[in-house]
């Protein structure tokens, strides 16, 4: 027979006292080497330009361009230090969490029955560190996605092979 | 036959179509070099100071290196069948490990492209219902292969075929509504006009700097130059000037949205199957649209208050995997309550309000004036050093203006949270009603920034296949329950959302 019963809000399962396992430390080496390339990178435009650019202005400007870039890259690095606490996920029985984020923090859940297909991504810098994504995904085109950056491969390794059994 | 259970590679031939897809990838991004360089070759200069057979030697090493990742590419990408998965692993250096689950399967394609053909191999594509990136393909197979690889993923799975809806019989069918032409213009008319004058003023935009220069042969800045400091003493003269001007762009505005309503939306039919609605519409680009139940993921009922005294609601419709293009035609237009309430219920359940409004923090409020003041502020400083003196009064204007807009976009914000469905209000203008089934949800999550965090204030959203709803500013502790009780449906209920 069908029945409805109301549902009592206190007794349902409480995401957010869920507590978050962190991600891998050495996520932040990554971190650090990505941000180490884009700037070496932006550095050498700059000075590529005040090499070949000769014109007053270009001098002028020069200093000012590179403090700032500076400045930048300065900030990239405390901000990745302090949002690297702000990562963690977590395995319900039913659904996966994560959170991430400094200035926006953002707190997605994926329920299992939800998955679409799941994949383990290594980038060639992350396998030195045997590290590893997990990206999870919904069939949501408009960002129901999830992807945890900075497992170690046997953990991403692990939840995927869970995940698959979970879905199925 | 073929064991698929081990992981294996493609047909050896695949070496051959990896290299020819390589080959052109990399020929189409150094098309402009290339070009360059056959255009000095044939003038017999020197390039860069290279001779001829340094360049030959450099083409030839750039062939190695394709040939090189090719078989590469090829040695690392493996697949094979586990259970009810599909797994693949590809990548030289960047490794990639897909699974996709033979349940979540949506289509499977077999297909040759011309350099397919001529080594006779066919390529098998994997669409599953997430994103685009998803889909899995394998380039190079023996046609028996991919049968029997398509056949074996498909087996025990019910996969939804796109003929599935098209298929209906024919005699179950009977038109439920069709839009009468003064429906239509009347629809035209309530439109919001300010679009259509932007969609206008873009195209002369566009006209104007493209015959720049005819425009100024014709001299018309001058003229209007001349015509106002001959009246520059009477200010009478200017605000008549100034009002007619505003009286013709009105004029012309709203005969542009109703032209442009009466095109799209012509003998717009809607016509009841016996479990899809199929949509027709359109004078010169005719278009005809099934909707199914088990697909549609979002309904937004749109009106604004003239529409509501004419009687005029907008249905637009949200449905899982279909064309971008296409997407823009899922709407009805000119539909009253009645209508409306029974397109709902038929699409999706029936609107039954249990619980209570609910309205966004007044922080919203202050958040909403807070963007508005920075741009305004901007506009303002810019203004006075270009133009200087009396531009400010153009604030008296559009303070009133901007301020009414954040008034009514917050006043029509609000969420219904029923035990199957989420009711989100939205709109200044226009008032926009967002409808999401509980059981279609994909994921939910929680978005705060360090402002609303130490006002214990934070959003959520609600994700569908093909959109996200969000709850705007909301407690904190109110969120939560949201986010559990969402969860909480989706995963006790056990539906399919699709």
């Amino acid at each position: 027979m069908f029945t409805n019963i109301e549902i009592d809000i206190d007794s349902i399962p409480k995401a957010e006292t869920v507590k978050l396992k962190p991600i891998s430390k050495s996520y932040l080496k990554i971190l650090f080497i990505n941000i180490f390339i884009q700037y070496s990178i932006l550095f050498g435009v700059v000075i590529l330009a005040i090499n070949f650019i000769k014109e007053d202005w270009v001098s002028i400007v020069f200093w000012y361009v590179i403090i700032f870039l500076f400045f930048l890259l300065i900030l990239q690095f405390i901000i990745s230090i302090l949002s690297l606490k702000k990562r963690g996920y977590a395995l319900r029985s039913h659904d996966i969490i994560y959170a991430k984020g400094l200035l926006i923090e953002k707190r997605t859940t994926v329920p299992f029955i939800r998955i679409q297909h799941l994949e383990t991504k290594q980038s060639f810098i992350a396998k030195k560190f045997n590290l590893a994504s997990l990206h999870v995904y919904t069939a949501g085109e408009s960002g129901g996605d999830l992807s945890i950056s900075g497992l170690t491969l046997d953990e991403a390794t692990r939840i995927n092979q869970l995940l698959t059994t979970k879905i199925n | 036959m073929y064991d698929f259970k081990n992981p294996s590679r493609q047909s050896i031939k695949g070496i051959a179509v990896l290299f020819g897809f390589n080959s052109y990838k990399i020929l189409k991004s150094l098309f402009i070099a290339i070009a360059t360089f056959s255009y000095y070759l044939i003038k017999g200069e020197r390039v860069f100071g290279l001779s001829l057979n340094q360049i030959i030697l450099a083409v030839i090493i750039v062939f190695l290196f394709i040939l090189v990742r090719s078989i590469l590419q090829y040695l690392n990408f493996k697949f094979h069948i586990s259970g009810d998965d599909f797994k693949l692993s590809k990548g030289i250096l960047n490794k990639e490990e897909i699974t996709v689950s033979k349940s979540k399967i949506q289509n499977i394609y077999i297909k040759q492209n011309v350099l397919q053909q001529i080594i006779n191999v066919v390529q098998l594509d994997i669409e599953t219902a997430g994103d685009a990136k998803a889909e899995v393909k394998i380039t190079a197979l023996s046609r028996n292969k991919a049968k029997a690889l398509k056949e074996e993923l498909l087996s025990n799975v019910n996969v939804v075929s796109q003929e599935e809806t098209t298929n209906e019989i024919k005699d179950e069918r009977k038109v439920y509504y069709k839009a009468s032409i003064k429906k239509l213009l009347l629809e035209g008319f309530s439109q919001n006009h300010i679009k259509s004058f932007l969609v206008i003023a873009g195209f002369i935009g566009g006209l104007y700097s493209t015959y720049e220069d005819f425009m100024q042969e014709l001299k018309l800045g001058d003229k209007f130059e001349a015509l106002l400091t001959q009246n520059s003493n009477s200010v009478s003269a200017l605000i008549f000037i100034t009002f007619g001007f505003l009286l013709i762009t009105l004029i012309i505005s709203i005969l542009f949205s109703v032209i442009k309503t009466f095109l799209l939306n012509f003998d717009l039919q809607v016509i009841e199957h016996k479990n899809t609605i199929e949509i027709k519409k359109g004078l010169f680009n005719k278009v005809a649209i099934i909707l199914s139940p088990s697909r549609i993921q979002n309904i937004e009922i749109v009106n604004n208050r003239l529409k509501r005294y004419f009687g005029l609601n907008t249905l637009r419709i949200k449905q899982a995997m279909v064309d971008k293009k296409l997407q823009k035609h899922f709407s009805i237009i000119a539909l009253d309550q009645l209508q409306v309430d029974y397109l709902v219920e038929k699409l999706m359940q029936k609107l039954s309000i249990t619980s209570k409004k609910e309205k966004p923090e007044t922080y919203y409020l202050r958040f909403l004036l807070l963007t508005m003041l920075v741009p305004l502020l901007l506009f303002n400083v810019v203004a006075f050093f270009v133009f200087e003196n009396l531009f400010w009064v153009i604030n008296l204007f559009i303070v009133p203006v901007l301020l009414l807009m954040i008034y009514l976009k917050y006043k029509k914000a609000y969420y219904i949270l029923n035990d199957n469905m989420l009711i989100v209000g939205d709109g200044s203008i226009s008032t926009i009603t967002q409808l999401v089934e509980i059981h279609k949800v994909q994921a939910v999550a929680t978005k705060q920034t360090v402002f609303q965090k130490l006002r214990n204030i934070i959003t959520v959203e609600v994700y569908t296949a093909s959109k996200a709803t969000k709850i705007l500013y909301i407690k904190e502790n109110r969120a939560n329950e949201i986010v559990n009780f969402l969860l909480y449906q989706i995963e006790s209920q056990r539906k399919d959302w699709m």
